[in-house]
């Protein structure tokens, strides 16, 4: 096992360099972090000389990249053009905040998910299960930042201009004067969540059900039902588990994912998270910030990617991690749109 | 943990969440507390050091403005009004003939003005600020006019000269205006300025905050939170709000719905369409727009096949729908936008004359279209107008992603047409610098920003202020000066000479009158940069806020916080 994620985080290296090396070509071929001060007529060009020095912006990408990967390796993750800060206090903030959201959307999602996708399995066909399909499609065609304007209008501005009544909030960590106080924060917390839940409860519990019809068609499931083995029982201890096996994996691929698709939901919630980070700075071509935030999440999904495998192999013993090839996967995304629930 | 405790422990959670929902609730009216003030910034200031590059922004200084006073006050209408001067600055040397003296402009300070710890602000806090400025290691945005001092004596603690070595005439916007705020040397003496002013305004030893205006700069969170207290010390009005608090509200739509929720108390959006009506729905809310000094503009490369002949670019601004494309991008937000028909001044500054109304403002292609056949363009086959091999088909630029600056490149499109002049869009990102830079265009839509005094624009018009296109390895080297921004490659004699004229004259009336002779120049012999309209401010403000008023200069809407109060 050990040798299997030594094996893992050594491939996450190349994985990295790739990646960074490709957002810093594209932020560098769209972007210039002095543009607001190129178009000031009042602007000093000893200062513009100056910083095109100090960013290197006047040198070969390829050697801008080589400047920032040097650094970077060393732990020096640089300052960023726009704030003057030292990228790893920028980064380490906001991190934290968006595996708060992150984490909290998984667990809820987890659980919504499974819930509904057994329910839907167990009563295939029924008007929970069309409901729940009905839902899946819902989840997966509404865009994230539509949603999540769609719910500030309804939960926040039509509740507090209807009814004068504030319970979300449209911005921010905490309300001002109410820092630290965990139900303000659990309601600013509310809407980005239901907005991150929507996509991963639709995708979830389609691959629940999907899974848990599976096995509920196992020739030992209908052994049971023959053993007279109760149906509650059957569900419990002899499908679900199993049926579990591959939900947790694709949960694990898609916590990585999810920490690229905060992005769009941080900045419409003004959440101070890495998204927030990571927009701000590609609008501002602060080009550090933005190669750190780029390797911070493609190691983030390196990570779940190996925790997938690990967990993997926990759940189903019959599979030697490390010894054989990694059995196939397929995130959720990957796994295409629901199955259609025939009338 | 047994089945039963996971059940319990899961009501019990539901329970609470309940519970706090419902508290919440009922406290959560969403508005602020007592005097406290929240506005919504699109753009939240990365730093607060104003003077250096990152901290440029207008968003910077709105932040900071309340807190770090200036010389002058720049009023809504773009005066100057003295603030820590007690009166305007004057001209002490007289000039009149080759040989005089330098010229010398003397100012004097309030004698109560003091920073907030109680330390007298001095004239020695002025030349402090000048040397900060000069200082060629602090990254200092820019230098303009500073740069033509060669003296600056400290006559007292109330008294400074600037002596210059020929006349500048612009000398008072070298102290108005939020990147010129006057720097506290009692605690910025010996420090690094490139590292000590961006994340407090305050002693950088003692980390409390200094001020010289009404508010302080309690404290600073990078992409979350600046908050402004009142200065107990403040000599002139005092603050009577007990906080304002900016918070960054970066989308746009999320802004309104924050605003509209009352989370926010004050908005201040980039132009957008459509956002007066859903201020002006909210119960009490106040809508306000004024006509700012960014403009925008209709750019041609002089030096470009076709463009060369001024009679095309002549064409081009007669046919040009300037009138259409106003009332399609700003009329909704302004009732009294107009068409811009100066460069040098702003519409509604006393000096403005509109000397583009030569070219009428709806656009007229009949007298376009004679202009070309005079010139002997003739048309086509396939519509284009073309002359010895030339044809008038020609780029138009802008960035990305703007939608304004898109629909009135449609306008603009169509109307050409008519002409028998082809423009392709083409826009994209990087058309601000390395294309425009690099004169890798035809032509282009983008925004100036004004200043009070023109003065800072002679870098557009003046032919020496045509930058050099650069290779990177020429600049990196220091072998070709790419410094100017005549993207235009504007070359008219009459123009220098009359700016630079300008720039020495120091009779209000006979200043103005230059400038607007220089502004007919441009309209008649260059034609390269055809003015169509200042972009309108929003602001939004709570019925709940009282005493605001929007500032269209750089000091912005922040300009007046003492008159602000919460009820």
């Amino acid at each position: 096992m050990r040798g299997f994620v030594a094996r893992r985080l050594l491939v996450a290296i190349p994985v990295v360099l790739v990646a960074t090396f490709v957002v810093f070509l594209l932020v560098s071929a769209t972007g210039d972090p002095l543009a607001d001060i190129r178009t000031q007529p009042a602007t000093d060009p000893q200062t513009i000389r100056l910083l095109e020095a100090q960013y290197h912006l006047n040198d070969p990408v390829v050697e801008r990249y080589v400047y920032w990967l040097g650094d970077f390796v060393q732990g020096d993750w640089g300052t960023s053009f726009a704030t003057d800060r030292p990228v790893t206090d920028m980064v380490g903030e906001a991190a934290w905040n968006s595996f708060l959201l992150v984490g909290t959307t998984v667990v809820l999602s987890v659980f919504v998910a499974l819930l509904v996708g057994i329910v839907s399995a167990v009563r295939q066909r029924s008007a929970f299960d069309y409901a729940a399909t009905g839902f899946s499609y819902f989840g997966f065609s509404m865009p994230d930042f539509f949603f999540a304007l769609l719910l500030q209008l309804v939960l926040v501005v039509w509740l507090r201009e209807q009814f004068d009544v504030q319970l979300f909030y449209v911005q921010g960590k905490y309300t001002i004067g109410e820092e630290g106080n965990l139900v303000n924060l659990l309601q600013h917390m509310a809407l980005p969540v239901a907005t991150l839940m929507l996509t991963t409860v639709a995708a979830w519990s389609r691959y629940q059900r999907d899974s848990m019809l599976d096995v509920l068609r196992a020739d030992y499931i209908r052994t049971a039902r023959a053993k007279g083995v109760p149906r509650s029982r059957i569900i419990r201890h002899h499908a679900l588990r199993n049926a579990l096996i591959p939900f947790v994996t694709v949960v694990a691929i898609d916590t990585g994912v999810l920490l690229g698709g905060v992005v769009v939901v941080e900045r419409i919630f003004s959440w101070p998270g890495l998204g927030l980070v990571f927009f701000t700075a590609l609008e501002r071509s602060d080009y550090p910030v933005v190669l750190a935030w780029t390797a911070l999440a493609t190691v983030f999904v390196v990570l779940c990617n190996l925790g997938a495998d690990v967990v993997y192999g926990i759940l189903d013993p019959r599979i030697r991690v490390g010894r054989r090839a990694a059995p196939a996967r397929k995130s959720s995304r990957e796994a295409g749109a629901p199955e259609v629930v025939a009338p | 943990m047994g089945r039963k405790a996971w059940v319990v422990a899961a009501m019990a959670s539901l329970v609470a969440a309940s519970l706090g929902g419902s508290a919440a609730a009922a406290v959560g009216k969403g508005s602020s507390p007592a005097g406290l003030i929240t506005i919504g910034a699109e753009e939240f200031p990365p730093v607060l050091n104003n003077f250096s590059s990152e901290g440029n922004g207008q968003w910077t200084g709105m932040v900071v403005g309340p807190a770090l006073a200036r010389g002058y006050k720049l009023m809504p209408d773009f005066t100057y009004q003295p603030w820590i001067f007690d009166k305007d600055c004057a001209v002490v040397t007289p000039i009149d003939t080759v040989g005089n003296p330098p010229f010398t402009v003397r100012c004097t300070l309030r004698p109560d003005a003091v920073w907030s710890d109680g330390v007298p602000l001095t004239a020695d806090d002025f030349k402090f600020t000048f040397d900060t400025i000069m200082n060629p290691d602090n990254d200092i945005v820019s230098r303009l006019g500073y740069d033509k001092i060669t003296a600056f004596n400290v006559v007292s603690p109330t008294e400074f000269q600037m002596v210059f070595a020929e006349p500048f005439a612009p000398f008072r916007d070298l102290w108005a205006g939020t990147s010129t705020t006057v720097l506290p040397k009692h605690v910025l003496e010996g420090t690094n300025f490139n590292k000590v002013w961006n994340s407090c305004i305050c002693d950088p030893k003692t980390k409390k905050p200094i001020s010289s205006g009404p508010m302080m700069v309690e404290s600073f969170k990078p992409d979350q939170q600046v908050t402004l207290v009142p200065n107990p010390n403040y000599w002139g009005t005092k603050a009577t709000v007990s906080k304002v608090v900016f918070v960054p509200v970066p989308d746009s739509n999320a802004e309104v719905n924050a605003f509209r929720a009352g989370e926010v108390d004050i908005i201040y959006p980039q132009n957008q369409f459509g956002l007066r009506k859903k201020i002006e729905a909210v119960d009490g809310a106040h809508y306000t727009s004024s006509l700012g000094p960014q403009w925008e503009h209709f750019d041609m490369l002089s030096t470009v096949k076709g463009l060369d002949d001024i009679e095309v670019r002549t064409a081009i601004a007669t046919a040009m729908p300037r009138q259409q494309i106003v009332d399609r991008l700003v009329k909704d937000a302004n009732d009294d936008a107009v068409v811009l028909d100066n460069v040098m001044w702003m519409a509604n500054q006393q000096q403005y004359e509109p000397n583009w109304s030569i070219y009428p403002a709806s656009g007229d292609v009949a007298a376009a279209n004679s202009i070309l056949d005079a010139a002997g363009w003739t048309t086509g086959s396939d519509g284009i107008r073309a002359k010895d091999g030339v044809k008038l088909s020609f780029t138009l630029g802008t960035t990305p992603g703007n939608q304004a600056r898109e629909l009135s490149q449609q306008i603009i499109q169509e109307q050409m047409k008519k002409l028998g002049i082809e423009f392709t869009i083409k826009n994209s990102s990087d058309i601000l610098w390395k294309k425009m830079t690099g004169f890798d265009y035809q032509t282009i839509i983008f925004a100036w920003v004004g200043s009070p005094d023109p003065y800072g624009n002679n870098s557009i018009w003046l032919s020496t202020s045509i930058p050099e296109a650069c290779p990177p390895k020429q600049a990196k080297n220091g072998s070709c000066d790419s410094s100017g921004q005549n993207y235009t490659r504007t070359n008219v004699p009459a123009v220098d000479q009359l700016l630079n004229e300008a720039d020495r004259e120091i009779d209000v009336a006979t200043r103005t009158a230059l400038l607007n002779e220089a502004d007919r120049q441009l309209a008649v012999n260059a034609v390269t940069v055809i003015p169509l309209f200042q972009k309108p401010t929003q602001l939004g403000y709570r019925g709940t806020v009282t005493g605001v008023r929007d500032n269209p200069t750089v000091d912005g809407f922040t300009w007046n916080i003492e008159e602000w109060a919460q009820t």
